[in-house]
């Protein structure tokens, strides 16, 4: 998928436009687009009864069709396409009647002229939107077949439902994250204000001091230094909430988890934590984003470190592995992340403590969910561990019994081979 | 034109202590600062006072910020008048909706101050050599 080029079908009779678009598109590397060019409606509709196409770009108002009527001929065309349409206002009544009637996004024409990349995240989340759109419609269809012939396709019957659930619970959890994303930027904007106010307050005490308050500059200078690490978490959050772009470089993992446990070692010695690091020196390099993926060990570190406050053991291992049979997202489905007979990392994190009663396991991936004391954890730490993984291309699993221990496995994609 | 030929600063925030805080950093660089609480207050100030610039806060009770800018550019009256936008909104959506409305800066909270003043310094300059386009 990454290789493959996305094909846009761009309707649009502005050729200044148009050239904005091409432009903004020309710019993407992952993926890269192939702009197709229609500046009529007629034309667009010859190019998409072609075939050929991923995805539509289009003006709403062309020469021979104006407004929603645009995205209706087109709609009655195509279902399987996602849609992103243009408008020049900020009309945003026009914009949200466009997404009920089936648009997957809309942009402001401007916009896209300051921000190119502001076309290529809407593009992507289109595409995104409607693979899983069009994947539980087919489910769907594949429950309803299934159960018209008899008998003997209880089994396929059986596995697509089992497939609508997972794709369900996906989008589910998809809807979930975005949902802390709006709280997290309405909670960041709260504070940012009082934050603001402080800061202005020190600027103004700051001239007011005579050369001989050598201490209360000091003191404004402490203020101003936590009123920057404030903002830097806030803007954290923030960040969380959008989109951030992945850099997947062949790294050695061992490097990663090591960097990850200089950031725990006060905490392990502390407790009397012992560490067993049983990773081999000559594991072929992994396909990651090094910044994220430290985040993750920290994040499974540090749960392991919370789960043994009277000391254990944390076990660190990674080996290849042949993934040689069928399993949750290794498969032949077009969910599965991997396929049989892929080579992948696999790496554990295990510890002896607490472990996790069976009825909270299938929770803990769910944002906000946690079982510490306010100020302890907020719930944050697997579920932004699991968007890590998943941008990764990777999987997360866990295991764990209670009184005895958690393990956490990820299967992670090694560096193409030849690779320099 | 306010008394004695000072410049004079629109300040608009919902909040009180920003307002409050506002008025005595730019008074104490030689400015005359007036206050509004909300779009709509701002928009009555900016007619009558004809400030040399609006400082506008976004998110704000009654109008927001982009729709008194709107408004405020609508308006023979005030369309001249140079408006910074101050707000907690950095986002890139945020940034290109300021400017798209005609602001002519735009300040992401926190921010220092010496950074507000210098954007001051540039809008007033604006104002007397509006840029050609
Ligand atoms: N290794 C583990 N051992 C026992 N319980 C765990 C382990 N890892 C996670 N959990 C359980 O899963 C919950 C959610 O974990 P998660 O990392 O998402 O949030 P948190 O650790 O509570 O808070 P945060 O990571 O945001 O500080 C934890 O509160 C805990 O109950
Ligand atoms: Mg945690």
């Amino acid at each position: 998928m990454t290789n493959d080029r996305v094909k846009v079908l761009l309707i649009e009779d502005s050729p200044e436009d148009a050239h904005v678009m091409q432009d903004a598109l020309a710019a993407a590397s992952e993926p890269q687009f192939e702009v197709t060019w229609a500046n009529r409606l007629s034309l667009g509709l010859e190019q998409l009864r072609g075939g050929g196409m991923d995805v539509i770009l289009t003006d709403l108002d062309l020469p021979d069709s104006r407004g929603l009527n645009t995205l209706a001929a087109i709609r009655a065309q195509t279902d399987r396409h996602p849609i992103v349409v243009l408008t020049s206002s900020d009309n945003d009544q026009l914009a949200i009647q466009a997404v009920q009637q089936g648009a997957q996004d809309y942009l402001v024409k401007g916009y896209v002229q300051v921000y190119p990349s502001l076309l290529l995240r809407a593009m992507g989340y289109a595409i995104e939107r409607n693979r899983m759109a069009q994947r539980e419609k087919e489910l769907t269809g594949a429950v309803a077949a299934a159960a018209l012939a008899e008998g003997q396709r209880a089994a396929e019957l059986d596995r697509a439902y089992q497939e609508l659930k997972q794709t369900q619970a996906l989008l589910v959890q998809a809807e979930k994250m975005a949902a802390v994303g709006q709280l997290a930027s309405g909670i960041a904007h709260e504070v940012k204000n009082p934050l603001n106010i402080i800061l202005q307050s020190i600027n103004y005490l700051e001239p007011e001091l005579k050369p001989e308050q050598a201490q209360q500059q000091e003191i404004l200078n402490v203020m101003r230094e936590a009123v920057t690490a404030a903002n830097t978490i806030i803007r954290g959050l923030l960040d969380f909430s959008k989109p951030t772009p992945l850099e997947l470089k062949p790294a050695p993992l061992r490097g990663v988890i090591e960097a990850s446990l200089v950031l725990v070692r006060k905490e392990l010695d502390a407790r009397g934590i012992r560490l067993a690091h049983e990773i081999p020196a000559d594991l072929p390099p992994v396909l990651l984003d090094e910044n994220q993926m430290k985040q993750v060990f920290l994040n499974l570190f540090l749960n392991a470190i919370h789960a043994m406050p009277q000391g254990g053991q944390l076990t660190v291992r990674a080996a290849v592995q042949d993934l040689a049979k069928p399993g949750d997202g290794v498969g032949k489905r077009a969910s599965d992340v991997f396929r049989i007979g892929d080579r992948a990392v696999a790496c554990e994190v295990a510890d002896t403590g607490t472990g996790i009663p069976k009825e909270l396991l299938p929770k803990v991936f769910t944002p906000f969910f946690t079982t510490k004391a306010p100020g302890e954890g907020v719930g944050l730490g697997l579920s932004i561990t699991k968007t890590l993984i998943d941008g990764h291309r990777g999987l997360i699993q866990i295991a764990s019994e209670e009184g005895r221990g958690t393990t956490v496995t990820l299967l992670l994609r090694l560096a193409p081979a030849g690779g320099r | 034109m306010a008394p004695s030929g000072l410049m004079t600063i629109l300040a608009v925030d919902d909040e009180a202590n920003s307002r409050k805080l506002l008025k005595l950093l730019l008074e104490r660089e030689g400015f005359r600062v007036i206050t509004a609480a909300n779009g709509e207050e701002a928009l009555i100030l900016a007619k009558v006072e004809q400030p040399q610039v609006i400082l506008l806060d976004v998110m704000m009770p009654k109008l927001n910020g982009y729709d008194a800018l709107r408004r405020l550019r609508e308006d023979q009256d005030t369309a001249a008048i140079p408006v910074i936008m101050v707000t907690a909104k950095g986002t890139e959506h945020d940034i290109a909706a300021s400017f798209r409305l005609g602001a002519a800066f735009h300040i992401e909270k926190p921010y220092e101050t010496k950074d507000l003043l210098q954007k001051i310094q540039v809008a007033l300059r604006l104002r007397e050599q509006p840029p050609q386009t």
